[in-house]
C-alpha cells in the first residue's frame, strides 16, 4: 500500500507546493514573484527527482503505470518548466505583478499532465485532460485586462467544455461498447470487434478528435491562435511549449496501445487534418503581422508536419517525430526567450512593423532569433535539420512520395513567411528604440542556442538513449 | 605532428571559430577600429597556411579522394560525415581563399564590416566544408547551409529591396535544395547508407529512380548556375551590388552548381542521361550567347562583368558533361586564376565606382590620371581575356580544344561567346583610359594607396607564376 501511495509521490510533490504558496501569499507581506518562483523550483526538482527514481513503479497498473516511456515525456516536461519558470519570473518582476496564480496553476496542470502520460485508463485521462485544459483557462484569465478578450475567455470556455463533453461522450460509447475504459480491455475488445462495431467507432474518433484539438491541428486550431495572442507572454509560452509533450505522449499511447486494430480507419482522415493543418499554418505564417499569431500559426504547421511524420505508427517514425518534437520545442522556447528580450518604452513588442531594424539595436536578440528561424525551417546547419531529415528519412522509409512532396512544398511556403522577419529584421530601416534586455534573457538563450549546437553537432549524445526508451511503449 | 591533426576539419572549423570572434568583437568603423575585419584577415591567412599543408600532404598523381576524415554522426538514419580532398577540391578551396582576401581588402574602408565579415567567414566555412565533402549527406548539409549567410549577405548588402530577387533568389535555392535532399534521402535508402560521393557517378539504380534522380540533379545544381530559366536572380543581384566581398562571394555561388555537375552526373550514358545533358547543353549554349550578347552591347561596365562570368560559368559546365578527368583538371587551374581575377577587378571597379561617385566624374578616361590602379586594372583585364598573364590562357585552350573535338558546333559557340564577353572587357577598359574623352576641368580620382597596391602586385605574381606551372607552389 505504501508503495502504491509512494508511486504517486511525484504528482503529489507538486501539488503540496500549492498550500505553502497561499499560506506565504497570506502571511509574508513582501512575497515577490521571486518567493513563487522559488517555492515551484524546488518542489518542482524534488518532483523530478522522485520521477526519475521511480521510473518503473506503478502503483494501480490498471490505471496508471510508469514506464521508461512515461518517464521520459515526464522528464522533458519539468525541465521545460522549470526553464519556463524562469523566464517568466523575469516577466513577473518587470511586470511587477504577482506571479502566484501563474505557478499555481501551472503546477496542477503539471500534474495533470504526469497522470496523463502515465494513464492506462481512458476516465483517468479524460479527468486529466480536463484538468490540464481548466489551468490553461484560468491561466489565460490571468492577463484579461481588456474588456475585448472576454469573448476570446468566453469562446475558450466553450471550447474546452464542449470537447470535454466530446471526450466523456467517447469515454462512454466506448465503454458500452467494450464494457471497460482500460487500455488493454478496449484493445481487445476493438481487436475482436473490429471495425464493423460502429459506436465504438464513433467513440474512438470522438477521443481522436479530442487529441487533434487539444494539438491544434486544423481544424481544430481556432482556439489556440486566439488565446495565445490574448494571454500574457508567460502563458502563451507554457501553453506552446509545454502541455505539447503530454498529448503527444497520449496521443501515441492511445493509438499503440489501445486503438490500432481500428487506426487504419482514420489513418486517412489524420492525414488529411495533418496536411491541412500544415497548409493553414503556412499561408497563415505569410499573412499574419501580430508575432504571437505569427508563432501560432507556426506551431499549427509544426504540428501538422509532426502527425505526418507519425502516421504509421511505427518504432521508426514515433522516433522521428519525437526528435522533431523536441527540436521544435528547443526552437521555440528560443523564440519566446527572444520575445520576451523585445521591449519598447515598457511595452513588450508583438508586430512586424515593430522590430524593423531589430538587428542594429539588438544585434544578439535578433541573431538568436535568426538562428531559431532557420532551425524552425529545417534548414542546415541548425538543429531543425535533425528532425527534417528524420521525418523525411521516415516517409521515404514507408515510400510515402506524396507526403514527402507535400511536406517540402509546404516548407518552402512557410520559410518563405519566415523571411518576413528576418526581413523586418535585418532588412529593413527601424525607428523604433528599445528597452535595455535582462542579462538572464541573454543567459538562456546562449544555453538554448549551446543545447541546439552540441544536440547537433553530436546527436548520438541523446538520441540513442530516447530511441530505447521510446521503444518501450510498443 | 601536424599530419596527425584533422586538417580538413581543422580548415573548415577555422573560419568558423574566426566568425564567432569577429561576432564578438567590438568593431567600429568611424573610429577606426577594425577589429573584425582583422579576425577575418587573420583567419582567412592561417586558413590559407593550412591548405597549403594539405597540398604537400596530398599525393598530386592519385585521383580519388585522400586525407580522408569520418565522423560518425547518427544512428537513426546511420549517417556518417566523411570529409576528403583531392587536388580539384584543395585548388578551388585555395582559390576561394584568395578571392575572398580580395574582397576582404576591398571593404576595409566601408562601414558596417561586423555582418559583413560574420556572415562571410560562415559562408567560407561551410563552402570549404563543401568541397571538402566526401558523401553524399555531408555534401547536400553544406550545399543548402551555405544558402543562409548568402541570403543574409544579399539581403543586408544587396540594395536590391524593391524588385524581389531575394525571392527569387530564395525560391530557387531553397527549391533546389529541397530537391536534391530528397534524391539524397531516397538514394541514401537505396543504397543502404554507404555512399560516398566519389562512387556516385558509377552506381547502377532503376530507371524509375534514375529518372528522379537526373530530374534533381539537375533542377538542384542548375538553380546556382545563371542559366535561363534560372538567371534572373544572379543577374539582378551581380548588376545591383556594390560591395565587392557581397559580390565575389555571390559570384562563387554558381561554382557549386558546376561542382554538384562534376560529382554526380553518371559515367554510363543511357537514353535518359543522353536526353537530359543534350537538353542542358542546348539551353547552356542559348544562355551563353544572349548573355554575351547582353554583355557587348551593354553599357553598364558590372553587366557587362557579370555576362563574362556567366559565360566563363557554363564554358566549365559544357566541359565538365563530358566527364574527362583532363578537362576536369585543366577547369580546376582555369578556375584558380578565374576566381582571383573577377575578385580582382570587382574590388578594382568598385573603387573606381565609389571614387566616380564621390567626386561625380563619368568614366570616361579616369585611368589616364591614376598609373597604379591603370595599370594592376589593365593586367587582370588583359588576364581576364586570355592573354598569357594567368593559367587561364593555356587551360583555357586546352578546355575549348577538348570542347571543340567533342562538338564542334558547342566549341565554336563558346569561342564566340569568349570573343564577345573579352571584347566587352578591353571596350570598357578602352573607354576607361581614353584621355580624348578626359573632362580636364574636373578633378581627378585618387589614385589607390602603395600598401593596396603592392597587395595587388602579389596577386599579379601569383597569377603569372600560375601561367608557367599551375601548382608552382609545391616546389617552394
Amino acid at each position: 500500500m505504501a508503495q502504491q501511495i509512494l508511486t504517486f509521490l511525484p504528482e503529489f510533490l507538486l501539488l503540496a507546493v500549492l498550500p505553502i504558496m497561499f499560506l506565504v501569499q497570506r502571511f509574508r507581506s513582501s512575497a515577490t514573484p521571486k518567493t513563487y518562483f522559488t517555492l515551484s523550483r524546488y518542489f518542482l526538482l524534488a518532483s523530478l527527482v522522485f520521477t526519475i527514481v521511480m521510473y518503473q513503479y506503478s502503483g494501480y497498473p490498471e490505471y496508471y503505470e510508469n514506464s521508461l516511456y512515461t518517464s521520459l515525456f515526464k522528464v522533458i516536461i519539468y525541465l521545460l518548466a522549470w526553464l519556463w519558470f524562469a523566464l517568466s519570473c523575469k516577466w513577473f518582476l518587470v511586470e511587477d505583478r504577482s506571479s502566484l496564480g501563474f505557478y499555481a496553476l501551472c503546477l496542477v496542470s503539471l500534474a495533470a499532465m504526469s497522470v496523463m502520460i502515465s494513464s492506462l485508463n481512458l476516465g483517468v485521462m479524460a479527468i486529466a485532460w480536463l484538468v490540464i485544459s481548466l489551468s490553461n483557462y484560468f491561466l489565460l484569465r490571468l492577463g484579461l485586462e481588456h474588456e475585448e478578450n472576454g469573448f476570446v475567455e468566453k469562446s475558450y470556455l466553450i471550447s474546452i467544455l464542449f470537447f470535454g463533453f466530446v471526450f466523456v461522450a467517447g469515454c462512454v460509447l466506448l465503454w458500452q461498447s467494450c464494457g471497460s475504459l482500460s487500455y488493454g480491455n478496449v484493445q481487445l475488445s476493438l481487436q475482436h470487434q473490429g471495425a464493423d462495431n460502429l459506436q465504438a467507432m464513433f467513440g474512438v474518433g470522438l477521443v481522436l478528435a479530442v487529441m487533434l484539438f487539444s494539438l491544434s491541428l486544423a481544424p481544430f486550431h481556432f482556439w489556440y491562435l486566439d488565446v495565445i495572442k490574448t494571454a500574457i507572454l508567460p502563458v502563451s509560452g507554457w501553453i506552446t511549449l509545454i502541455p505539447i509533450f503530454a498529448y503527444f505522449a497520449s496521443l501515441v499511447d492511445l493509438i499503440v496501445n489501445m486503438f490500432w486494430s481500428v487506426y487504419p480507419q482514420f489513418q486517412v482522415a489524420l492525414i488529411a487534418f495533418a496536411l491541412l493543418s500544415m497548409l493553414i499554418g503556412a499561408v497563415g505564417v505569410n499573412g499574419e503581422d501580430n508575432l504571437r499569431r505569427y508563432f501560432g500559426f507556426s506551431t499549427v504547421f509544426h504540428m501538422g508536419f509532426l502527425l505526418i511524420s507519425l502516421i504509421s505508427f511505427s518504432a521508426n517514425s514515433v522516433f522521428s517525430s519525437f526528435v522533431y518534437l523536441l527540436v521544435y520545442v528547443l526552437s521555440m522556447s528560443g523564440v519566446y526567450t527572444s520575445l520576451l528580450g523585445i521591449k519598447s518604452k515598457g511595452i513588450y513588442q508583438e508586430d512586424l512593423p515593430s522590430i524593423s531594424g531589430l538587428s542594429k539595436l539588438k544585434p544578439y536578440i535578433a541573431a538568436a532569433l535568426l538562428l531559431f528561424m532557420v532551425s524552425l525551417i529545417g534548414s542546415p546547419p541548425m538543429l531543425g535539420f535533425l528532425g527534417k531529415l528524420s521525418v523525411i528519412n521516415n516517409l521515404v522509409l514507408e515510400q510515402n512520395y506524396i507526403l514527402v512532396a507535400a511536406v517540402l512544398g509546404s516548407l518552402i511556403l512557410i520559410s518563405n513567411g519566415y523571411l518576413r522577419l528576418v526581413k523586418a529584421m535585418y532588412f529593413e530601416p527601424g525607428s523604433n528604440t528599445f528597452d535595455r534586455t535582462d542579462k538572464g534573457i541573454y543567459i538562456f538563450m546562449f544555453a538554448n542556442l549551446v543545447v541546439v549546437v552540441v544536440s547537433l553537432l553530436h546527436p548520438r549524445l541523446l538520441m540513442n538513449d530516447f530511441e530505447k526508451m521510446l521503444i518501450t511503449v510498443f | 605532428m601536424i599530419e596527425s591533426l584533422s586538417l580538413l576539419s581543422v580548415i573548415i572549423f577555422l573560419p568558423f571559430v574566426g566568425m564567432l570572434f569577429a561576432l564578438s568583437s567590438k568593431s567600429d568603423e568611424s573610429i577606426g577600429n577594425h577589429n573584425a575585419f582583422n579576425v577575418a584577415v587573420f583567419t582567412v591567412c592561417a586558413n590559407l597556411v593550412l591548405i597549403m599543408r594539405i597540398f604537400y600532404n596530398l599525393d598530386i598523381s592519385k585521383s580519388g579522394l585522400q586525407l580522408v576524415e569520418r565522423f560518425n554522426w547518427l544512428e537513426n538514419p546511420n549517417i556518417d560525415i566523411i570529409l576528403g580532398a583531392d587536388v580539384f577540391s584543395v585548388i578551388i578551396i585555395m582559390a576561394v581563399h584568395l578571392a575572398f582576401i580580395i574582397g576582404l581588402y576591398g571593404i576595409k574602408r566601408q562601414p558596417r564590416q561586423k555582418p559583413l565579415v560574420v556572415f562571410g567567414l560562415l559562408f567560407l566555412s561551410l563552402i570549404t566544408g563543401f568541397f571538402l565533402a566526401g558523401d553524399i549527406f555531408s555534401f547536400y548539409i553544406f550545399f543548402e547551409a551555405m544558402l543562409f549567410p548568402l541570403f543574409m549577405l544579399i539581403g543586408i548588402y544587396g540594395n536590391i529591396r524593391r524588385d524581389g530577387a531575394i525571392y527569387r533568389f530564395f525560391l530557387y535555392n531553397f527549391l533546389g535544395a529541397a530537391v536534391l535532399f530528397l534524391a539524397v534521402i531516397i538514394l541514401y535508402n537505396h543504397q543502404e547508407g554507404k555512399l560516398a560521393i566519389s562512387h556516385f557517378s558509377n552506381i547502377k539504380i532503376d530507371s524509375k529512380i534514375e529518372y528522379f534522380m537526373l530530374t534533381s540533379i539537375f533542377i538542384s545544381f542548375l538553380s546556382r548556375i545563371p542559366i535561363w530559366p534560372f538567371h534572373y536572380w544572379i543577374s539582378s543581384i551581380s548588376s545591383s551590388i556594390r560591395n565587392p566581398l557581397v559580390f565575389i562571394i555571390t559570384n562563387i555561388l554558381p561554382l557549386t552548381g558546376i561542382y554538384g555537375f562534376m560529382r554526380f552526373l553518371p559515367n554510363g550514358m543511357d537514353m535518359l542521361s543522353i536526353f537530359y545533358i543534350s537538353a542542358l547543353e542546348i539551353i547552356a549554349v542559348i544562355t551563353m550567347v544572349f548573355i554575351a550578347l547582353i554583355g557587348f552591347t551593354n553599357r553598364d561596365a558590372q553587366y557587362k562583368f557579370f555576362s563574362y562570368i556567366t559565360v566563363y560559368y557554363i564554358m566549365y559546365l559544357l566541359a565538365l558533361l563530358n566527364h574527362d578527368s583532363f578537362t576536369e583538371i585543366n577547369i580546376a587551374f582555369s578556375c584558380f586564376s578565374y576566381l582571383i581575377v573577377i575578385a580582382a577587378l570587382e574590388f578594382l571597379s568598385d573603387y573606381l565606382y565609389f571614387e566616380q561617385e564621390e567626386k561625380g566624374l563619368n568614366p570616361d578616361g579616369i585611368l589616364c590620371s591614376v598609373p597604379r590602379i591603370s595599370f594592376v586594372y589593365s593586367f587582370f583585364i588583359l588576364a581576364a581575356v586570355g592573354l598569357p598573364v594567368s593559367s587561364l590562357f593555356v587551360n583555357n585552350f586546352l578546355i575549348v580544344s577538348n570542347l571543340m573535338s567533342k562538338n564542334l558546333n558547342i566549341g565554336l559557340l563558346v569561342v564566340v561567346s569568349q570573343t564577345l564577353v573579352s571584347g566587352a572587357l578591353l571596350k570598357n577598359l578602352y573607354r576607361l583610359k581614353d584621355r580624348s574623352r578626359l573632362n580636364q576641368d574636373k578633378p581627378c580620382i585618387g589614385d589607390i594607396r602603395r600598401k593596396t597596391y603592392g597587395f595587388l602586385i602579389v596577386i599579379m605574381l601569383i597569377l603569372l607564376m600560375s601561367s608557367f606551372k599551375p601548382l608552382w607552389f609545391l616546389e617552394m
